[in-house]
């Protein structure tokens, strides 16, 4: 498995141990096909809660016959962890060009992709609240044993 | 801070917006955005957002809202900054030209953060998450619910009589799940010929002729964005949606798009144009311009980057009549059934044909144009402004479970408009 990859995996279980992560997995279920600048493709498949990130090709036509499954993401290793290490917001990097989602208005006949994007983006924060709170969890707790 | 030209929504009288505020079916329908499209709930922390300098009687509009609010149990802080989102010397409202990183003051940003709902009432908030970064984090990335401009949305619906300050009451008690039902038979016809990859086609009496193609995601808008009760989780995404009698159907970003658009209005120009415009597009993107003045001003305002089809979207409200003393107003914003506008620019990147790219930050309209022809494929979905579904059976059966079809169905008649 290529690093990017595994970094991500790694990061995005992470919202799995929030508190309101496994709702929030549960949501929707989507593939999200990532397309790299600088490096090979991964996909991330969240279904019924589960999450499974993998490298290469989903295996999806998100173009046209799994408009209504999968949805194509397209940045770079570099942007993703800068997003992974809180130097950038992922939103920031959206209006910067740095991250594209495809395609853009359906994600399928009853729902917007907007509400899709707003999901994914919704887990990356729960990642990162995560981890934030879990380190300076340890971080007191060391303190208060001091 | 970027020059303002004014919190004037689109030439409206501000007494006209203060009537519609204080008459019954003006309260009832801004309620029924509170309850059915924003669905506040008793206890909900809901910031309403507006203008500290408004002139577009937008003060009355808060007022009621904010009595309708506390009357749902809700706990409402009100919010007046001059330094929302500006709309920008010798635009007009909706154009959206270098504010893409207009940064709110800190503490709007975090009251924002701090509530539940917020309604913004500010005179350019339509939009403003989608195209204005710091908007677009607070809804997309910290999930916070924004309804934007709900209460006079379209200026086509109201008088020029303070007396009867709506003209089109029928447009605005139109029955939302009708809209709805009629929305979701189009964009299965649409979604059919995107699959199958046929081309679209968009016509009207002006001379545009456009010719594009879709994928079958980047058709708009789900059930003609018109809310769902209750709403389905992130419905709230996108700043689009959730919309009680303002229903569009369309496209996003096109594969591919050539062909001309004429218009007599540009909220990148200011308005209202002096004289017609003929813009021409290859590729999905403005090739050129032909037609007065103004021409040279667009092609200088969008000189320092490509300019490409954000949207095309048009209006599907049966009642909703682009019209008052019998003319048509340049100035409507495409809520009636045949009117059509197109959407340049927007933040991100997209996918066109292959490949990844931009098609420029600055988002604008080309004014909405009258009655219009599409087709999907060989199929005709609008017939000169008529809008064809309205005559089908199914649809005809599901309006009788809200009154006479024969009255519902019925659409506005389209008479010449001139260029």
């Amino acid at each position: 498995m290529q690093e990017i990859t595994r970094i991500f995996r790694e990061f995005i279980h992470h919202g799995l141990r929030h508190p309101e992560g496994p709702s929030l997995m549960r949501t929707f279920n989507r593939t999200f096909q990532f397309d790299l600048e600088d490096g090979g493709p991964f996909f991330i498949e969240i279904k019924d809660g589960g999450l499974r990130v993998e490298d290469g090709g989903c295996g999806l036509d998100w173009q046209y016959r799994d408009w209504d499954r999968a949805t194509c993401v397209h940045t770079s290793q570099r942007f993703l962890r800068n997003v992974i290490s809180g130097e950038c917001l992922i939103t920031k990097g959206f209006f910067n060009g740095e991250l594209g989602f495809a395609p853009r208005r359906a994600a399928d006949p009853h729902k917007s992709h907007a509400a899709v994007v707003a999901w994914f983006y919704a887990l990356v924060r729960l990642s990162h609240e995560e981890i934030t709170g879990s380190a300076a969890r340890e971080s007191l707790s060391k303190l208060s044993r001091t | 801070m970027p020059e303002d030209s004014g919190k004037r929504f689109r030439g409206l009288d501000p007494r006209i917006v203060t009537a519609y505020a204080r008459s019954e079916l003006g309260r009832a329908t801004i309620e029924r955005e509170l309850v059915e499209s924003a669905q506040v709930q008793p206890g909900d922390r809901v910031l309403v957002l507006h203008d500290q300098d408004a002139t577009d009687g937008m003060n009355e509009v808060v007022r009621v809202a904010t009595e309708i609010l506390h009357g749902h149990g809700a706990q409402v802080t009100v919010i007046q900054s001059d330094e929302f989102i500006p709309v920008m010397a010798g635009t007009d409202q909706g154009a959206w030209y270098r504010i893409e990183k207009h940064r709110l003051p800190r503490a709007v940003y975090e009251a924002i953060r701090a509530a539940d709902v917020i309604l913004d009432y500010t005179v350019n908030s339509r939009g403003a998450q989608k195209y204005n970064e710091d908007f677009y984090t607070l809804t997309m990335y910290h999930g916070k619910r924004v309804y934007a401009f709900r209460a006079v949305e379209a200026p086509e619906v109201l008088s020029n009589d303070p007396d009867h300050p709506i003209a089109s009451p029928e447009a605005l008690s139109y029955p939302s799940e009708l809209l709805r039902t009629i929305a979701i038979r189009v964009i299965d016809v649409l979604l059919l010929a995107a699959k199958e990859k046929k081309p679209f086609r968009l016509t009207n009496p002006w001379g545009t002729e456009l010719r594009f193609t879709v994928l079958p995601g980047d058709l708009a808008q789900n059930a003609g964005a018109v809310r769902r009760f209750p709403n389905a989780p992130f419905d709230y995404a996108g700043g689009d949606n959730n919309r009680v009698w303002n229903a569009l159907i369309g496209f996003a970003v096109p594969q591919t798009c050539g062909g001309v658009w004429v218009t007599r209005h540009c909220s990148l120009l200011g308005g209202t144009l002096k004289s017609p415009l003929r813009v021409r597009f290859s590729g999905g993107f403005i090739s050129g311009a032909e037609g007065g003045t103004e021409r040279s001003e667009l092609m200088e305002k969008i000189g320092d980057e490509p300019a490409g089809i954000h949207g095309i979207l048009i209006g599907m409200n049966p009642k909703a009549a682009p019209f008052r003393d019998g003319r048509y107003m340049l100035n409507n914003t495409g809520a009636g059934a045949g009117v059509s506008h197109l959407g340049m620019g927007g933040p991100g990147l997209f996918f066109r044909k292959g490949e990844w790219g931009r098609i420029g930050n600055k988002h604008f309209q080309l004014g909405n144009i009258p009655k219009v022809s599409l087709w999907a494929g060989d199929e005709p979905i609008f017939d000169q402004g008529r809008l064809l579904a309205l005559e089908s059976p199914a649809v005809r059966e599901e309006a009788r479970r809200y009154g006479n079809p024969d009255e519902l169905l019925r659409q506005f008649d389209w008479p010449e408009v001139p260029l």
